[in-house]
């Protein structure tokens, strides 16, 4: 088949035209979001309380264990569950139980939640509150560790890692409320510090939002002694001009609006 | 079928038979693999996972290599999208997705999704805005699934940097699949005899070229690094790789995921709904035992090397120790095999060489048209159209499934009958049902290749050309040249066919066949 001129240059316009629409399939602008949407995302990682009943095992009761499973305090319980609830502006976005991941809910919880907001100032609460009822017997087993009533190398060893666990659990009460400038397109990241035990606001790298009114509250953390902390923050004040906010980090409430 | 036919028809007017892209989409989706490797190899060499977008920007920013390797390797990987989905259309349009070529098929669906899934990872890997849109929206699928109790859209969610050991992994499954894919195109093939791994030279060449052309003067760009505390509206998306992003944002992740798995499966499944009886045209190859000479040609010919050669179990006198046999789970009943034997002892039922003469011969016996008119043998499936109007132009048309089904004593018998001349019409090569079908009909006519047309033919009698949609004016002209040709011929040779050649065309004869 000889080809004409007129033939050779059609096809040569076809395989241009066919360049021209593989490469605006390759870069189809999709519209992945409404133009003016905000979003507020939850997101962390945190070891949900133990609840537990415990019992002092007596000198022939331990005798008659394995060597391996030689432990003072034998401890049965559950991993408690928590209220997650989050509002903006009064409107409850959410109000369900969370609960430590696996099937034993003997895991971290896990929570990874989205929700669109309208980008102005908003007041977003968040707060999780334990569900499960306050009962911890097993502080007698710390509390005898923690006496020192001659108790044997390894009681002091089984009360400290109970007291580890429990101070990097979630407290029974974890709140957050806040006014915030939500900006467009931007998200506002609230994640929950385990160090801190308390909610974290994180910013975008540009000017998302800033904090006029920040109160937070953590409840029933330092168990040992009973005491409850309450942490109001309310020196973060936005000022015109250069971004500022505030990441409230520390317990000690967050530092007055550092530039950064 | 009537789509494919008419794209085949525009493609071959554009562009010759010879070089339609459309003929070749498989050949051409193992040279863009083959382009991808190589430039992909290019570009890992300057990859960061520590830094990917800004690693990324680093190669974009150096317009004599780095840009265009870099768009290259994307529209080539686009290209290759096209030309696979092409491929599979192709052979589902031409009913050549179950039976023997399952394996073919469903390998080849599995081969796909690799190339999907590698895809993804490359857009992730550049992390630029439409890279992080893949990666969230691929963390909420697969958050669906109950595997892992941590969100891996935690990974995401803006509190730290995305960790480079994600960029790691992404960028082995990036290269891993691809090898695999190379690998696994291996069992794509398996059932193929000499399979075509590249498609002729000028195409290869054509497509290499015109891709390298788009990457250097228009360039793709780079989108924004990922800002993940940052809601992009828009993003610049590959609709190759990406076409499911719509709708896996806007579906719940189960109806996204059913979606995708009942995509897959019924894919998949294509063989077994588009299964055939093995009966008529679909029925598989046999061999007549007693005319075997145990020549090993037909195995050489299969195109599926559905033929092997076995010990006869009774071998009488002078009978061959060894006999052809024919796998049916193998044979997709293409009737090469029936063009290769000499003896006419091997063919899918009804379509031997013996029944080709058969038919023929009641053919002479009932009509004389044949004494009055070229004969013009078309493979039916080469250009179906092209048939009506070759009769107004005077030819005797006979239809047989592949032109390498053709015996060669086909042709001698219609000469002998005083047809002036046999001018056999095959498919364009890169198209054949049969693959092989033009090639060996070619070699069996001009070189001597079993079972050969006999050298007592008049080969000045004899013709070979390809018909192909979209092209009358080849199929008209080959047919102008040869009628010219035989008007010569009868102008000057007068001498008319050996009267013993009927004898010499049937090497086994039909009644010993009946007994
Ligand atoms: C990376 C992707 C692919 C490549 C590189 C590829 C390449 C090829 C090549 C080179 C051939 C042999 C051509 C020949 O010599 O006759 C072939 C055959 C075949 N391909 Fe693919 N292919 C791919 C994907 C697919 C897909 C997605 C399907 C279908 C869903 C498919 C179905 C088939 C079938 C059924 C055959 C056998 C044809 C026959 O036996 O007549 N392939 N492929
Ligand atoms: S018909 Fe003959 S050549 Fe074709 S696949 Fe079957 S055995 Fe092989
Ligand atoms: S070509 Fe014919 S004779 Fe030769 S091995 Fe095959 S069936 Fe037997």
């Amino acid at each position: 088949m000889t080809m004409s001129w007129s033939r050779r240059i059609a096809g040569l316009v076809v395989a241009g035209g066919v360049l021209i629409l593989l490469r605006a399939g390759s870069l189809t602008p999709l519209r992945t979001a409404p133009d003016g949407t905000a979003m507020l995302r939850l997101s962390w990682s945190a070891r949900p309380e133990r609840i537990e009943q415990c019992r002092r095992l007596s000198d022939a009761e331990l005798a008659a264990r394995p060597q391996h499973m030689r432990l003072r305090w034998e401890c049965e319980g559950r991993f408690a569950r928590y209220l997650l609830r989050v509002s903006v502006d009064g409107r409850v976005l959410a109000a369900d139980t969370v609960r430590g991941g696996g099937l034993r809910s003997d895991r971290p919880m896990h929570v990874f939640r989205e929700y669109a907001v309208i980008p102005g100032e908003r007041r977003v609460t968040v707060s999780l509150r334990r569900i499960d009822a306050e009962v911890r017997p097993d502080s007698v087993a710390d509390a005898a560790t923690a006496a020192g009533t001659g108790a044997a190398d390894r009681e002091t060893r089984e009360g400290q890692e109970r007291r580890v666990r429990r101070a990097e659990a979630l407290p029974a009460l974890v709140r957050m409320d806040s006014t915030l400038t939500v900006a467009a397109q931007r998200v506002v990241l609230v994640t929950y510090s385990s160090i801190a035990h308390r909610f974290v606001i994180k910013r975008p790298a540009v000017l998302a939002f800033f904090t006029t009114e920040h109160t937070e509250e953590t409840e029933g953390h330092d168990k040992s002694v009973g005491v409850k902390t309450a942490h109001h923050a309310k020196d973060c004040v936005a000022l015109a001009g250069p971004p500022r906010s505030c990441t409230p980090l520390w317990p000690s409430g967050c530092s007055p609006c550092a530039p950064w | 079928m009537r789509p494919l036919r008419a794209a085949d028809a525009a493609a071959t007017r554009l562009y010759g038979w010879r070089h339609n892209p459309l003929h070749q989409t498989g050949t051409v989706a193992a040279a863009l693999l083959g382009l991808l490797i190589v430039t992909g190899l290019y570009l890992l060499v300057f990859y960061r996972v520590g830094a990917p977008w800004q690693s990324v920007q680093r190669l974009q920013a150096d317009p004599w290599l780095g840009r265009w390797i870099r768009s290259l390797h994307r529209f080539a990987s686009d290209a290759l999208v096209v030309a696979v989905v092409l491929h599979a259309w192709r052979l589902f349009a031409q009913a050549r997705a179950w039976g023997p070529r399952a394996l073919a098929w469903t390998s080849g669906v599995v081969l796909l999704t690799v190339l999907f899934i590698s895809g993804w990872t490359g857009y992730v890997m550049v992390w630029d805005n439409f890279g992080a849109q893949l990666a969230v929206s691929g963390a909420r699928l697969f958050d669906a699934v109950p595997v892992l109790s941590e969100p891996v859209r935690r990974i995401f969610a803006g509190d730290q940097a995305v960790p480079s050991v994600f960029f790691f992994l992404n960028l082995f499954l990036h290269v891993a699949l691809p090898l695999a894919a190379a690998a696994g195109l291996w069992i794509h093939l398996s059932r193929l005899a000499r399979p075509a791994l590249l498609p002729p030279r000028p195409l290869l060449y054509a497509i290499c070229g015109a891709l390298t052309l788009l990457a250097i003067v228009w360039p793709s760009p780079l989108a924004p690094e990922a800002a993940l505390l940052s809601i992009s509206s828009q993003v610049p998306a590959d609709l190759f790789y990406a076409f499911w992003l719509p709708w896996a944002d806007a579906l719940p992740p189960w109806l996204a995921w059913t979606g995708a798995l009942v995509t897959f499966g019924i894919a998949f499944a294509m063989p077994w709904f588009t299964h055939r009886p093995r009966t008529a045209e679909w029925t598989p190859s046999v061999v007549d035992e007693r005319s075997c000479t145990g020549c090993n040609q037909c195995p050489q010919d299969c195109p599926w090397e559905a033929i092997t050669m076995v010990p006869r179990e009774h071998a009488h006198g002078a009978q061959s120790a060894f006999v052809a046999r024919v796998d049916p789970a193998h044979c997709v009943s293409c009737g090469v095999c029936a063009g290769s034997c000499a003896p006419m002892g091997v063919g899918p039922a009804d379509r031997t060489g013996r029944d080709q003469l058969a038919r023929l011969r009641a053919f002479i016996e009932r009509s004389d048209t044949l004494a009055r008119r070229p004969v013009a043998i078309c493979c039916e499936h080469a250009a179906p159209a092209h048939v009506a109007p070759l009769m107004e132009h005077g030819a005797e048309v006979r239809l047989v499934p592949c032109a390498g089904n053709l015996h060669t004593s086909v042709i001698e018998l219609s000469l002998r009958a005083g047809a002036p001349g046999v001018m056999v019409y095959t498919c364009a090569p890169r198209d054949c049902r049969g693959r092989e079908g033009p090639k060996w009909l070619h070699e069996r006519v001009y070189n001597d290749r079993e079972a050969e047309l006999q050298a007592r033919v008049d080969r000045a009698r004899v013709a070979t050309a390809v018909m192909a949609p979209g092209d009358w004016a080849g199929t008209l002209a080959a047919w102008t040249q040869f009628s010219a040709q035989l008007a010569a011929l009868s102008e000057s040779a007068t001498v008319p066919l050996d009267e013993q050649l009927g004898a010499i065309c049937e090497p086994v004869p039909l009644e010993e066949e009946a007994r």
